[in-house]
């Protein structure tokens, strides 16, 4: 669901009448949970220079130690303004998020009036991920009053963050409420186990506590730049025939590296065709599950987000001779991707060229098309995400560069079907970047541009007069409201 | 009047009976032109047959069998004695074809004599000599007039009695034949409602059959599609032969040149016109003769402007009209700008069979391979179809290997090998998921074809066969000893009597 749909569908579920028990005068109001309303303005994908019209979404934070509040990402992306509101009741107090995880999809917000810290305490974090049964919901409504519902753990999976690559254990529920996914707070026996992250069809994800506590402790660390994440594909050995084929016996650890790539943890010390047994002490199966104390067998890719310590010990058998290594922990940062994740609270580059509106790809710009982009967006793209986000080399400058759109103007007249289609080389430059882009047009050919797109998306070649570029590019910027950069 | 005399037999009632008529309006209102009309009505009615099909297509999902049969209806009408025209895919995959002439409730057997899936055309021949005794054939006509009216003639879902509709000419342009999926040629717009089972009725006009009706858009209103009778004629020419050959394919890759920027930059003078040439498909006629950066300036001497269009009696067409109208081996004159001269290049037109695989198959069955539960197919559209709406289902690598690998590789078209799917058995259930993955390799051999894949298996010299899979270099290993002796039993249990089909 889109954030104005869930903003539509959680203004709903406050006109009507509730459910679910709210708290009666004589309750006592949750000190530790408080209203969160988001301002939110993003910048618009296909014409990046605007800002599309601003939204309003409402949420919950949870107070933690250190006079902070803790709530999604997602909820506070883009904000022009966050305001807290505790017990339901004015004065809103102004936030400022002092760091955002888009990877974990945390963040953290303080507020600087002292006023508001008064009467509230911090909800007491879970030792213990709740594993099995039911835990209660809490939520601010829009109408002021304070909501609990119930839910029941169905099971932990590890799965990728909604914005990266990240891999943890997300616990997954079921619930009678309706309207969820906006940091509202699971409880088991008044300790917080977990924010709710999204919501469809009765079923609840969430970020579960030990993720909540992670953060808490990477935020109080100077070194602190954000999480790791795995620099290697790897395949199950849960084959008999392929074990047989790498020699491996029926110890039953073992998974197969089938590539690494540039960045991430494990590029630097693995090699195609190492089999892994070991990481971070835990056995490894041949389907890729460890044993873990607290959630039993998951997949061992978690490992490599368990601790914030530098290097994760593993073992593994190359060549047939079993040896002990530890892997560098390292991330992909939002901008080592090719096609990097959504780029939020910051404008994407561009260009404009004669009419051509230049970006870089990004999934962003992929979900310009909607929820089911994967299906709805142009199909040459979407293919060149699913095979090549990742960069291929060592240069973390390396990205797609397309043709978003042509503005139409005399200058680019006959060129007005090129959309979406990406930019293989300008002036005889291979394009990896905006920047290569803008190195390439400073050497035109002969007095002419010639950027060449890849074939397969309509026609192949672009021309332009380097004499008349000053020109037409005025004049577009003029026809078309583009500020001068 | 005499002229209602072609009618043949009081039992021809209703024929008799709108004959009839025609000259009551004839005689009160009109006069000769509508008894005209009339008449000629009568004797195309009398020229239109419906025909209903057994179909069984083949299975792209367990390749070894075919579906169920399915019972489907057409239309089409008299081109010679005892001989039909109508649509290739009212009669693909067909297992029996029978036809009923319009007024007579006889059914008779017939054959497909010939059938063109690339222009969705087929002739039939109805072995009986009684079919169609003292019926005039209809003759083809020419390609009519933007706004003209026309007749549709056919058997539409909704009764079983022939039906006619009118409407105009609305458009005349290139479109893709929805039956082979990758064909475009000449088609003509209509409101003339073209419905289910109209598909390989006439459409008339002045007593000529001007096109076949054959296709509709579901997403917009009151228009259908009908194949003009330069396709029609094209065809019967093709077969004239004795065979169907099908179209050739110019294989080039072109952008207009509107830009003036482009046309300077080329070097082309101010009055000169033409489109340029982005790339040629390895293998096709161009190649070879045709360059990149090269200016088509005309074709056979029919100027092409700069949007790639040409005068064609009147109308604005794609310049490759002028290509599709030849048969196979025919020469083709292309003008060319080329290092700032003009040129003429000829090239005889070859069929491009290395582009099949973007084709819809009809009439063939698949082929594919099965070893020790690994089903084996080659990449193709229907191989893609199978997955229903295959822009939203089937696996991107897939996509971009069928539709986009070809434009972005200088080598062209190439084929590839799919693990389409597993037939789960111990030995190989936990590969489960390497299904619609590209077979790269076997045992370090580079696959290509199936047929790579049956000789890497049986030459094979260690104990395990090891297939590396893409993308993500999947590793694939059968022991070889425990493969083969579980490969009959595969067979066996999931029904397939025969291991290949190459």
């Amino acid at each position: 669901m889109n954030p104005a749909a869930r903003l539509c569908v959680a203004l709903l579920a406050a006109s009507v009448i509730c459910a679910w028990p709210a708290l009666g005068q004589d309750q006592p109001e949750p000190s530790g949970i408080v209203s969160l309303t988001v301002t939110s303005q993003p910048y618009d994908p296909l014409l990046p220079w605007n800002k599309i019209a601003e939204q309003t979404l409402r949420g919950n934070a949870v107070v933690v130690k250190g006079r902070k509040l803790i709530t999604t990402a997602d909820l506070v992306k883009n904000a022009n303004l966050l305001e807290v509101r505790k017990f339901g009741r004015y004065p809103d107090f102004p936030a400022r998020a002092v760091l955002v995880d888009y990877d974990l999809n945390l963040a953290l917000l303080e507020v600087t009036d002292p006023r508001f810290w008064s009467d509230l305490r911090p909800l007491p974090l879970a030792d213990r991920p709740v594993l099995l049964g039911r835990f209660t919901i809490n939520r601010w409504r829009a109408n002021g009053r304070f909501e609990e519902g119930t839910g029941e753990v169905v099971d932990y999976l590890v799965s990728n963050s909604p914005y990266g690559l990240m891999e943890y254990p997300i616990l997954r529920g079921t619930t009678a409420m309706t309207g969820l996914g906006w940091a509202e707070v699971l409880t088991s026996q008044g300790n917080l186990i977990g924010l709710i992250s999204s919501h469809a069809k009765g079923q609840i994800e969430a970020i579960n506590s030990d993720l909540l506590q992670l953060l808490l402790l990477a935020a109080s660390s100077p070194q602190y730049t954000g999480f790791a994440h795995r620099g290697f594909a790897w395949q199950r050995l849960n084959q008999t025939h392929l074990r047989e084929f790498f020699e491996l016996d029926n110890s039953a650890t073992g998974v197969l590296i089938r590539h690494v790539f540039p960045g991430g943890t494990g590029s630097l010390e693995l090699r195609p065709l190492d089999i892994l047994h070991t990481i971070d002490g835990y056995d490894i199966d041949p389907e890729g599950r460890i044993e873990h104390p607290t959630y039993g067998p998951l997949l061992f890719t978690m490992a490599i987000n368990q601790s914030l310590a530098p290097r994760i010990p593993v073992v593994l058998q190359r060549n047939g001779q079993k040896m002990r290594l530890s892997l560098r922990r390292s991330r992909f940062a939002a901008d080592d991707y090719r096609i990097p994740p959504p780029l939020f609270d910051r404008p994407v580059d561009y260009e404009v060229f004669a009419g051509l509106v230049l970006q870089e790809l990004t999934v962003g710009y992929l979900r310009a098309w909607g929820n089911d982009w994967r299906n709805k967006a142009p199909a040459r793209l979407v293919i060149e995400y699913t095979l090549n986000r990742l960069r291929k080399s060592e240069s973390a400058a390396e990205k797609v560069v397309i043709i978003s759109r042509v503005l139409r103007d005399p200058s680019n007249l006959g060129y007005e079907d090129v959309a979406n289609a990406i930019v293989r080389e300008t002036n005889g430059h291979a394009i990896a970047s905006l920047s290569d882009f803008r190195k390439a047009i400073r050497s035109p050919i002969d007095g002419y541009h010639q950027i060449d797109l890849m074939p397969g998306q309509g026609r192949e070649r672009l021309i332009f007069e380097d004499a008349k570029l000053a020109a037409n590019n005025a004049r577009v910027r003029q026809r078309y409201g583009i500020p001068e950069k | 009047m005499l002229i209602i005399a072609p009618i043949r037999g009081a039992s021809n009632y209703v024929s008799l009976l709108r004959a009839l008529s025609a000259v009551w309006v004839t005689a009160l209102a009109i006069g000769p032109a509508v008894a005209e009309a009339a008449f000629e009505d009568d004797r195309v009615e009398r020229a239109i047959v419906s025909i209903q099909v057994t179909q069984q297509r083949s299975d792209w999902y367990s390749p070894w069998q075919r579906t169920r049969p399915t019972q489907t209806s057409g239309s089409g009408f008299l081109i010679g004695p005892r001989r039909i025209m109508t649509n290739a895919h009212v009669v693909s995959d067909a297992r029996q074809i029978i036809v009923r002439r319009n007024q007579d409730s006889r059914p008779y057997f017939a054959e497909i004599e010939f059938i063109a899936h690339d222009s969705d055309l087929a002739t039939l021949k109805v072995p009986d000599p009684a079919f169609g005794r003292g019926v005039k054939p209809l003759e083809v006509g020419n390609l009519p007039s933007l706004r003209s009216r026309v007749r549709t003639y056919g058997y539409p879902a909704g009764g079983e009695k022939i039906s006619r509709t009118e409407g105009v000419v609305s458009r005349i342009q290139f479109i893709t034949y929805l039956h082979s999926g990758a064909d475009s040629h000449l088609g003509i717009q209509t409101d003339s409602a073209i419905n289910p089972g109209n598909s390989g009725g006439p459409v008339i006009q002045e007593g000529q059959v001007i096109g076949v009706a054959f296709q509709t858009n579901v997403r917009l209103n009151d228009v259908g599609y009908f194949i003009p009778a330069p396709v029609i004629r094209r065809f019967l020419n093709d077969i004239s032969d004795g065979g169907y050959d099908g179209y050739g394919d110019l294989g080039i890759v072109i952008s207009n040149l509107i830009n003036p920027s482009y046309r300077k930059f080329l070097g082309l003078h101010k009055d000169m016109m033409g489109v340029v040439v982005d790339r040629i498909l390895p293998g096709a006629s161009a190649d070879g003769f045709v360059f990149k950066n090269d200016v088509i300036t005309a074709i056979d001497d029919v100027p092409i402007m700069t949007d790639g269009t040409i005068d064609y009696y009147g109308y604005s067409l794609n310049f490759e009209q002028i290509a599709e109208e030849k048969q196979i081996g025919e020469l083709v004159k292309l003008t060319l700008w080329r290092d700032g001269k003009l040129i003429d290049v000829r090239f005889p037109l070859r069929a491009f069979e290395e582009a099949d695989r973007m084709r819809s198959q009809f009439d063939t069955f698949p082929r594919y391979f099965v070893f020790a539960g690994l089903v084996f197919m080659e990449l193709n559209r229907e191989y893609l179809k199978s997955f229903g709406n295959y822009w939203e289902n089937a696996d991107k690598h897939l996509l971009y290997a069928h539709f986009f690998s070809f434009m972005e590789s200088e080598k062209g078209f190439e084929d590839h090998v799919i693990l389409a799917r597993i037939l789960p058995h111990g030995i190989n259930s936990a590969y489960a998921g390497m299904v619609n993955y590209i077979v790269n390799t076997l045992n370090g051999v580079p696959i290509r074809k199936l047929e790579d894949l049956e000789l890497g298996l049986r030459s094979s010299q260690g104990a395990f066969h090891r297939f590396e899979l893409s993308p993500g270099e999947l590793v694939l290993v059968l022991d070889k000893e425990k493969a083969a002796k579980a490969h009959p039993e595969i067979l066996t249990a999931y029904g397939i009597d025969k291991d290949r089909r190459l």
